[in-house]
């Protein structure tokens, strides 16, 4: 038993040090830091600037970001495709909620319009861009198109979910002191939805700004898409690495908006 | 059962196939009566469905797609589930790795494709990095909440009965998670799927994504919707299929 004792000790220590790195502010903050060094540095070693179609570094494809941002290429396309991102979302919001709203209060509504955007959730959208290419052009409709595909379906089915699930009770009690149907909607049953409705609008961001992406490269226009496809022509793989990296961070911080809103609305929704 | 009737019910109730019969009637009418390239009769889209089957053309093409992805899903399986695991039991390991699962989870992977396809060239690499790149960080995800959600009484019981760590993780932890396995490879298999069609699409000349591209660019409306209902089909039978092989392995745990 006794022999036992130092490596128990040792045990004993680890743990602590575990619980140290995991529980306090800064211990979590040393423990990502590290994570992130050891991925930037595995990301050198594996990349390989001897020739430009091979994976870059991490040091040149920071460099080739650098470049696009100086010549002010990339902060131009990212506002050229923010714009049918903007549409896009503010469509699917404007007309997936109320559809949403709809389907949870008319049972004819729900069986009629429902499966086809459970059906749209389960496809891969991108098969149908074509279609919207050949009946839109290469327009900015069509762009915004693509992307409302993509993310609609989010919103409506949890808005519908989200409306259904507000308490008969809550609805009852207002009306029985006379509120009015229109009353009840934006006074009773809106709040108490919004949570659910909220997570709906971050799962159609993420799906949004896939559509965005999908429909930069199929139906080529002036934003991003056009520049990824040109320095692709010139086989710039560091700066199609960073222009792809740059699009994932900015949709990463729209994502994290979306979900201090969501928590932000949570409260609000609770307190009312 | 009645969960297989109620998901059957949504599709076969009267108003919406009602509505489906409309909607296939103004399509055909439309596309008959208004010559508009883009809109061939249903009737055309579904003939050339039935000729592009039996010509054997999209046989080689469905094979070569299936074959990538289950590839791709097997090394998102494999990976995932371990990395995922790895998150579930230590802390450590959660808070060094988990913010990457997470970005990896909800970010546009699809940007990577055109990185990709410069790396790996115009082939098969592609699409299975891009199978990959969409389905690995859900399968991770519920491997985590797997390995976590085992009942505290039970790990209790089994370590007051002297099993090791590996024990517990294979006999204890991984069975009382499999319905969270389940999920992760339902969610995985479908967004594996998405991610192949993406894949195929951009890289232009493969499987069916391929297929997608060459007649979307030609113009050749009715194959093309009709290479579209093949790809929904596909993705629905594969969803199908999983959903239907979670739910057989899990009532057949219970009895």
């Amino acid at each position: 038993m006794k022999s036992n004792a130092p490596a128990r000790q040792a045990g004993a220590r680890g743990h602590r040090l575990a619980a140290l790195l995991t529980d306090t502010f800064w211990g979590r903050l040393t423990l990502r830091a590290t994570a992130l060094a050891i991925v930037l540095i595995a990301w050198q070693m594996a990349g390989d600037d001897s020739v430009a179609l091979l994976f870059p570094t991490a040091t040149r494809t920071f460099q080739a970001f650098i470049e696009l941002m100086a010549d002010g290429r990339l902060p131009l396309g990212l506002l050229v495709t923010g714009q049918a991102l903007l549409a896009g979302f503010a469509i699917i919001i404007g007309i997936g909620v109320p559809l949403g709203i709809l389907i949870a209060r008319f049972p004819l509504v729900d069986r009629t319009v429902s499966p086809y955007f459970t059906f749209l959730v389960a496809v891969p959208i991108i098969a149908i861009v074509p279609v919207v290419q050949a009946l839109l052009g290469l327009t900015f409709a069509a762009r915004v198109t693509v992307i409302v595909l993509f993310g609609i379906s989010y919103v409506v089915i949890n808005s519908a979910i989200a409306v259904r699930r507000v308490k008969p009770e809550l609805i009852e009690m207002a009306a029985s002191f006379g509120a009015r149907r229109l009353a009840i909607l934006t006074q009773v049953v809106l709040p108490a939805a919004v949570p659910g409705i909220m997570t709906g609008a971050r799962l159609a961001l993420g799906q949004a700004l896939i559509g965005m992406v999908v429909a930069e490269l199929t139906i080529v226009g002036a934003g991003v898409g056009s520049l990824i496809a040109e320095l692709q022509g010139r086989f710039k793989v560091a700066a199609v690495l960073a222009v792809a990296m740059t699009i994932v961070l900015i949709g990463l911080c729209l994502l994290s908006l979306v979900e201090m809103l969501e928590r932000r609305l949570n409260r609000w929704s609770l307190t009312k | 059962m009645s969960g297989l009737l109620r998901q059957a019910g949504q599709w076969l109730n009267p108003p919406f196939l009602i509505s489906l019969a409309m909607l296939a009637i103004v399509w055909e009418f439309a596309g008959r009566s208004a010559d508009i390239l883009t809109l061939p009769p249903l009737s055309a889209v579904l003939a050339a469905f039935v000729r592009l089957w039996s010509s054997g053309v999209l046989t080689a093409p469905l094979l070569d797609s299936t074959i990538a992805l289950l590839t791709g899903l097997a090394i998102s399986l494999f990976v995932g589930s371990a990395v995922g695991i790895a998150i579930g039991l230590s802390r450590v390991a959660d808070v060094a790795l988990g913010p990457f699962i997470k970005a990896g989870l909800s970010a546009p992977m699809i940007a990577f494709v055109p990185v990709f396809m410069m790396i790996f060239g115009i082939g098969s690499e592609t699409r299975i990095a891009t199978v990959i790149a969409f389905s690995i960080f859900v399968v991770a995800t519920n491997a985590a909440t797997a390995v976590r959600s085992t009942d505290p009484a039970l790990l209790e019981m089994a370590r007051s009965f002297g099993a090791g760590r590996w024990r517990i993780l294979g006999e204890i932890r991984l069975p009382a998670g499999a319905p969270y396995f389940l999920a992760g490879l339902r969610l995985g298999v479908a967004r594996g799927i998405k991610g192949l069609i993406n894949g195929e699409v951009l890289i232009a000349i493969m499987g069916m994504g391929g297929l997608v591209k060459k007649y979307g660019t030609v113009f050749s409306m009715d194959q093309l919707y009709a290479v579209i209902l093949l790809i929904v089909l596909y993705a629905a039978i594969w969803v199908g299929a999983v959903t239907l092989l979670g739910r057989l392995v899990l009532t057949e745990r219970r009895k």
